[in-house]
């Protein structure tokens, strides 16, 4: 038992040290850099929160869900509700509002995770307009179409960047356990899963309220950093975007989310600076042309990726330290780098 | 002692009876056969007993307990595990990751102990790990253990299939078709092979055979199934010596040579 403690102690302390450095280094890049980083790495650290939890429904479980940013909106509302109405602080209205989400999570998943495939999306995607429209038609509570203005600002780079260190911490352990597994069970062969007395409904239902609860979180971190909520910004676009991060990173890799989420929301603001800058030779058809024309880009990336490495950037595997330095090694030795670091000691 | 019980199960599917009024049981420790020609409502059989169907009409019985009504994951949790006809494997996965996958049973912590990997998640962790090692070497899996299972040849996909189905520690082991597509050789090492398994883990094996001549040699006692009827029981011998038996197998033959 002693050992098993010791390894429980250990995994902690990697939680404590990622925690404090991630919080060490927000602040530092707060103080010392531009509000324009600062605010884009936080957007950064929003989006790889969502994107880890579409990730785990949809990447390991499965189970395709287009109502990501339903659940994002009620736990966005919620928290900001909470705060302004109800004068609730910041970490109980973000906790009630990520709970509210799960809640709504699970009383989507139980009946609809019998559906599968297409019917599932559907169902999904429908729940998510059930949000917009109760949002739309709430108007003395959310400020329905004119928005939801005064939203207290707590989403510091720091605060958004150490709840991707733990949400990342947490379903790391989540998928090396036998919940993990089983998720992952499910996504290969439902009724294989069934057969070694896997409860199918259980797991499907626990994926998609842990997805939900993360979503709800995200939502929530949102609204506090943007200071305005709309129902808007949680159309399927939203949705559509969480699985674009999801899928360039590679789908059942947790870091290939994060990896997922800058790429897709940097390259946009890539783009947007690219043309200013070219705008300030003068070069005002370029400069046109690369503002405009940032979508066909978007689109050749992924149409590259998926000729490339149709399973993400990661292909399903994970970013860690023995796959950075032995990728950096044949990097510097020139033998070539055949493929992203990988890791072994996943089972 | 009987370990499963089967009375009277009928089930309809609309105006096909699949399986009618059969009545069998599997003893104790026995490795019992079931026979029959294609359509004969075998796999129905097993898949009735798993929960997979409902039966219309009948009692399942497994160590004194109804299993009708149970949901597949109920019944493989109570320890009757199937295989399938066409395998199932975790395609995706490694050999050791179907077969660690399916000990989950053996993992008795909740999810907070998943979520933080707490004491109790790595003694539990650390047990169905060496249990899973272990079957794989008992069953001379380890070589592969690191193989994408889809990537196997066949006769090893069976191997596994029965492997991750062992991992779950069930005592009333059900096999569909194990020597399908396999050649005369590899029939007579999965014969040895099924014996020495129900010897090494104490099993019990209900199973099901297309091919008269491993069902003969594996079973210690037959049924016959034909058109969803029970033909015939009894020991191989007076199987073989049936004449039912012989009518429908050869009437079976001259189909096919019609065919
Ligand atoms: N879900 C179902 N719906 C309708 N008919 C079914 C269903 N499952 C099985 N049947 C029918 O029941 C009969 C028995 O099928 P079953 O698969 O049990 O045969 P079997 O004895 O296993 O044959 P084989 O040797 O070909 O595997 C067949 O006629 C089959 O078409
Ligand atoms: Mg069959």
């Amino acid at each position: 038992m002693d050992g098993f403690r010791v390894k429980f102690i250990r995994g902690l302390g990697v939680l404590g040290l990622s925690a404090s450095v991630a919080w060490v280094l927000a602040s530092a890049i707060r103080a010392r850099l531009p509000n324009y980083i600062t605010g884009l790495l936080t957007v950064v650290a929003i989006n790889s929160v969502t994107a880890l939890g579409w990730n785990l429904v949809s990447g390991f479980t499965g189970q395709f869900n287009l109502g990501h940013a339903g659940f994002m909106a009620a736990g966005g509302y919620t928290s900001a509700i909470l705060m302004i109405r109800l004068k609730w602080p910041f970490p109980v209205s973000f906790i009630c509002g990520a709970a509210f989400a799960g809640f709504l999570g699970f009383l989507v998943g139980f009946p609809s995770l019998r559906l599968v495939g297409d019917y599932l999306a559907i169902v999904t995607l429908g729940f998510q307009y059930i949000i917009l429209a109760v949002l739309n038609n709430t108007t003395p509570l959310t400020g329905g179409g004119l928005g939801l203005a005064g939203v207290p600002f707590r989403t510091h780079l720091p605060t958004a960047t150490l709840t991707v260190v733990v949400t990342l911490w947490l379903l790391s352990n989540l998928v090396r356990s036998k919940q993990g597994r089983c998720f992952v069970a499910v996504k290969e062969d439902e009724i294989a899963a069934q057969s070694v007395g896997i409860n199918t409904t259980y797991y499907k239902v626990l994926a998609f309220i842990i997805s939900s609860m993360l979503a709800g979180l995200a939502g929530s971190l949102l609204g506090h950093f943007m200071m305005y909520l709309h129902p808007d910004i949680f159309n399927y676009l939203k949705t559509i975007e969480s699985v674009s991060m999801v899928i360039l990173g590679g789908l059942g890799s947790l870091t290939g989310s994060i990896v997922g989420a800058l790429c897709i929301t940097l390259v946009p603001e890539v783009f947007r600076n690219l043309a200013t800058f070219v705008a300030g030779f003068g070069l005002m058809r370029a400069s046109d042309f690369l503002r405009r024309g940032w979508m066909v880009f978007y689109a050749l990336l992924f149409v590259v990726m998926m000729l490339a490495r149709p399973r993400g950037l990661m292909g399903g595997r994970e970013l860690t330290w023995e796959g950075v330095r032995s990728f950096a090694a044949r990097l510097v030795t020139l033998r070539g780098v055949r493929g992203w670091p990988s890791s072994k000691s996943e089972t | 002692m009987a370990v499963l019980e089967v009375r009277n199960l009928t089930i309809r599917f609309g105006g096909l009876v699949a399986v009618n009024n059969v009545t069998l049981h599997v003893d104790e420790g026995k490795i019992v056969g079931l026979i029959g020609p294609n359509g004969a409502g075998k796999t129905t059989i097993f898949n009735l007993v798993t929960g997979v169907y409902n039966p219309t009409r009948g009692e399942i019985h497994y160590r004194g307990r109804s299993l009708v009504g149970m949901k597949p994951h109920q019944v493989a949790s109570l320890g009757v595990v199937r295989t399938f006809q066409n395998i199932r494997l975790f395609k995706n996965l490694t050999v050791y990751e179907n077969v660690r996958t399916a000990a989950h049973m053996g993992a008795k912590y909740s999810l907070l102990d998943g979520l933080f990997h707490t004491p109790r998640y790595h003694m539990y962790e650390s047990e169905i790990s060496e249990w899973s090692e272990n079957l794989l070497r008992l069953l001379k899996l380890d070589a592969r253990r690191a193989d994408i299972a889809s990537s196997l040849p066949y006769g090893v996909q069976r191997r596994l299939e029965i492997a991750r189905a062992l991992a779950l520690r069930p005592s009333l082991l059900l096999l569909d078709e194990p020597a399908a597509g396999m050649n005369p050789q590899e029939c007579r090492e999965l014969i040895s092979f099924i014996r020495e398994i129900r010897d090494m883990f104490g099993l019990t094996i209900f199973l099901i055979e297309h091919h008269m001549d491993v069902a003969m040699s594996v079973s210690e006692r037959m049924y016959v199934l034909n058109f969803g009827e029970l033909l015939a029981e009894g020991t191989p011998s007076e199987i073989q010596n049936d004449r039912r038996v012989i009518e429908a197998y050869l009437g079976e033959e001259e189909r096919d040579a019609q065919g």
